[in-house]
């Protein structure tokens, strides 16, 4: 029992040791805490700015009316009126449009047929042809979406008097019509909007950054400086290890559990962007997460040679892990290899919960197969971590050695 | 000529001496292709997992199931048996939306009511939810007008004249650019291109930094006789041309390997290479002459080559995004590279209107290289950065 005190005694003080060391690791290493706070908040805010438009309006296209009859000029004002596109209609024929199509200013064309009026009176089948630029999706779907609102909006139009003129009301001829009717509801993000998607994987995915970048720092400085030891004299008592690690996650995970209420209460209240979960969930959610993450950035942090090698690593491996979430892209879409490759990133399940909570009201049992599958990689881990700690100071200890001889 | 082949001779010695140059200009750009090729190989998302509540179970219902199922983008996986466990299956992201058959759907129809079809689906995550309720829409919409067409054919309506009665105005639409709506065309080549501009500048900071961190920079500065021009053009010659040779590499794994499109000129594509890598050098010496410490160097240029992605317009178009951001994505050697790219493979359009985005990089290039020349010249002489760290 007194055995088992001592132990506890000591394992206690070298925990204490190793926060107060890591904590000033962090407070006294200038270049550490202005990229910290960089990466944390202007980084986020810049994004946030940068998509703050949310959905793209207006997309100019060009409008070529070889009718110029009264039926063809209210087809486009109707199509005037959505929302997505800007009509141009000053085109005499296809080839000026082209022009302006090369030149960037126009990204699709509309060409409305001759006899277009006098045809649909006559009851024929008129055509409308759209040319719609894809080289980028998100426009490219509001030309194409647009125009086709609007052209089943005058077919409908056109059919439902045609109906009535024969002496059926209208709801009748509506029903006629449309026999089915689609409802659509987006129950989360409802103007699909870019930001009010992008921003919250992105806050999840920067504590992922901001984390591995700290640690790979602070241990590179250790790598270069050669005092892994001094600092933490009892990394290589026997079971000395697990104190260090866990005082070094204490430090992290409790200032991450400062700046996550901060960035989310500038930003999203900033951008207006929602957040449909308490802090509590949050934290909850977040501490897996973020020993996770912190362990899996002791781990890697061995293979920094120096201070700046992290830096480097975590601007290459931020896209990626973010296409790897499976938010972006579907996860159906990937190969299976990659499928099975994501699973072991913290951010993947970290940025799903964090998405799943905060924007789309789940409960906290809908979140807890990210919940269990983060402790489990915690705890792989902090397996690790505790091998590569040890490797790593055991290594310095040779050299130590070997010097004084 | 001899301090231009000695710097150029010593470069090639730090080549295979520094771990990290190596890994930054030889191995991680061919991982980035090897990547960003097989990650998206698929391209376009294909059976999306839906759920579909049918409160009806009618033969007309269960023939709507299978048309939505029937459709490329859409599987329908679930059958929830009430709303609440469908909303949690989107909720949980396995279902990308929730489509409910409303009950006395088939005798609706029958007695010629008009009923509805509801799509519940999930904008959190974007792309999926857009393909699938473009696809839901489609088909219901098919659905509906197929009831309509039988009805007036029932009255004697000839087929074409009940699809003319129905559709007066019909749509030709034609896909420009990207006929296929190719995911991996738009991402992969944006990504890929990206990822090269990003190995550039590590690779000529770390190539001088190395040299500054370690008080070599005097060494530098005498073997090139203290002639900067020379200096700096034996330092980045030998990058300049080994990540044009990875650009090619680059070009051919999308256009030949992926047959990617490639409608216009491969002069100009290459140019545009050219000048992409020489621009984002002359940044990178930008960063190196105006920091105080090598990291410095290295944060800044990451964090400029990280954030061009998000200023080219790839992900939202420049045109949408506030004023302000507009005029600074201008900055960005990438978004005008990116432009070119795009008009020159998917486009396609001719070569006279790719000379805007080609000036500015070379303008660009002048530029920043003028602005950088007297630091970079007081710096070397120094022989190293103000600070360790």
């Amino acid at each position: 029992m007194k055995s088992f005190y001592k132990k506890y005694h000591r394992a206690k003080i070298s925990f204490w040791n190793s926060v107060a060391t890591e904590w000033n690791a962090i407070k006294l290493d200038k270049a550490l805490v202005s990229t910290f706070l960089s990466v944390a908040f202007i980084i986020l805010i810049v994004y946030t700015y940068l998509y703050s438009n949310e959905v793209v309006k207006e997309v100019p296209i060009a409008i070529v009316n070889q009718d110029a009859s009264k039926t063809s000029r209210d087809y486009i004002s109707m199509l005037n009126t959505s929302k997505g596109i800007d009509t141009k209609t000053n085109y005499a024929d296809l080839q000026e449009a082209k022009q302006h199509f090369y030149s960037n200013k126009i990204m699709g064309v509309v060409i409305i047929p001759k006899n277009f009026g006098k045809d649909l009176r006559r009851g024929r089948q008129t055509t409308i042809t759209t040319y719609a630029d894809a080289s980028n999706m998100l426009f490219y779907k509001e030309v194409i979406g647009d125009v086709t609102v609007a052209t089943g909006y005058f077919n409908a139009g056109i059919v439902i008097k045609k109906n009535m003129a024969k002496g059926n009301s209208i709801a009748q001829a509506k029903a006629n019509y449309t026999p089915v009717q689609t409802v659509t509801t987006s129950l989360f993000n409802t103007s699909s909007g870019y930001a009010t998607y992008l921003i919250p994987v992105l806050t999840a995915l920067i504590v992922q950054l901001v984390l591995l970048m700290a640690i790979g720092i602070i241990n590179g400085t250790r790598h270069e400086d050669n005092n892994m030891l001094s600092n933490f004299p009892r990394i290589l008592h026997k079971g000395g290890t697990i104190p260090v690690l866990l005082g070094k996650s204490f430090v992290y995970t409790a200032l991450f559990s400062i700046i996550l209420p901060i960035q989310i209460g500038i930003v999203y209240t900033l951008f207006s962007i929602p957040v449909r979960s308490s802090l509590w969930m949050v934290y909850i959610f977040s501490l897996p997460y973020l020993l996770a993450v912190v362990f899996f950035g002791i781990a890697m942090s061995s293979l920094f040679k120096r201070r700046e090698d992290s830096v480097v690593f975590i601007v290459l491996t931020s896209i990626p892990s973010l296409m790897l979430s499976g938010l972006s892209f579907p996860m159906e879409g990937f190969p299976k290899f990659y499928q099975y490759i994501t699973q072991t990133i913290p951010s993947t399940p970290g940025i799903n919960g964090f998405v799943k909570l905060t924007q789309m009201k789940a409960s906290f049992s809908e979140v807890s197969p990210e919940w269990n599958h983060l402790w489990l990689l915690a705890l792989i881990y902090f397996v690790l971590a505790t091998i590569t700690l040890k490797l790593q100071s055991t290594k310095e200890r040779k050299n130590i050695t070997k010097k004084s001889l | 000529m001899k301090p231009f082949l000695n710097i150029i001779n010593r470069e090639f010695r730090m080549l295979f001496h520094n771990k990290a140059i190596f890994i930054f200009a030889v191995i991680l750009p061919i991982i980035a292709i090897l990547f960003f090729n097989t990650l998206l190989s698929k391209g376009v998302a294909r059976d999306l997992p839906i759920a579909v509540l049918d409160l009806d179970n009618s033969s007309i219902s269960r023939n709507l199931i299978s048309q939505l199922d029937a459709t490329p983008e859409i599987l329908v996986k679930y059958k929830p048996i009430d709303q609440l466990e469908g909303e949690r299956l989107v909720k949980e992201i396995k279902a990308y939306g929730l489509v409910i058959i409303p009950a006395n759907f088939a005798s609706d129809l029958k007695q010629g009511k008009q009923t509805k079809v509801i799509n519940q689906y999930n904008s959190n995550v974007l792309l999926p939810s857009g393909l699938e309720n473009k696809a839901f829409r489609k088909v219901v919409a098919t659905f509906s007008a197929g009831v309509n067409i039988q009805k007036q054919m029932a009255n004697g309506t000839s087929i074409s004249q009940a699809k003319a009665n129905f559709q007066p105005i019909t749509s030709d639409n034609h896909v420009l650019s990207n006929p296929y709506t190719n995911y991996s065309y738009y991402l992969n080549s944006g990504f890929l291109t990206y990822f090269l501009q990003i190995f550039v500048i590590l690779t000529t900071i770390y190539c001088f930094g190395v040299d500054l961190k370690y008080n070599k920079g005097e060494k530098l500065y005498n073997i090139g006789k203290e002639n900067l021009p020379v200096i700096i053009f034996a330092k980045t010659l030998p990058y300049t041309l080994w990540f044009l040779f990875i650009g090619i590499l680059m070009y051919y794994s999308m256009f030949v390997l992926q047959d990617f499109p490639l409608t216009g000129n491969k002069i100009i594509l290459l140019l545009g290479l050219f000048l992409l890598i020489t621009s984002t050098q002359a940044f990178s010496l930008l960063f190196i002459a105006v920091s105080r410490s090598f990291r410095e160097a290295l944060t800044f240029g990451s964090g400029f080559a990280a954030v061009s992605l998000s200023f080219s317009g790839i992900t939202f178009p420049i045109f949408g995004m506030p004023k302000f951001i507009q005029y600074l994505s201008q900055i960005f050697p990438f978004t005008h590279y990116f432009e070119l790219f795009v008009d020159q493979t998917q486009r396609g359009i001719p070569i006279f209107f790719s000379f805007k985005p080609i000036l500015i990089l070379i303008f660009i290039n002048v530029f920043v290289f003028l602005i950088s020349y007297k630091k970079l010249n007081k710096l070397l002489k120094r022989g190293s950065f103000l600070e360790r760290t």
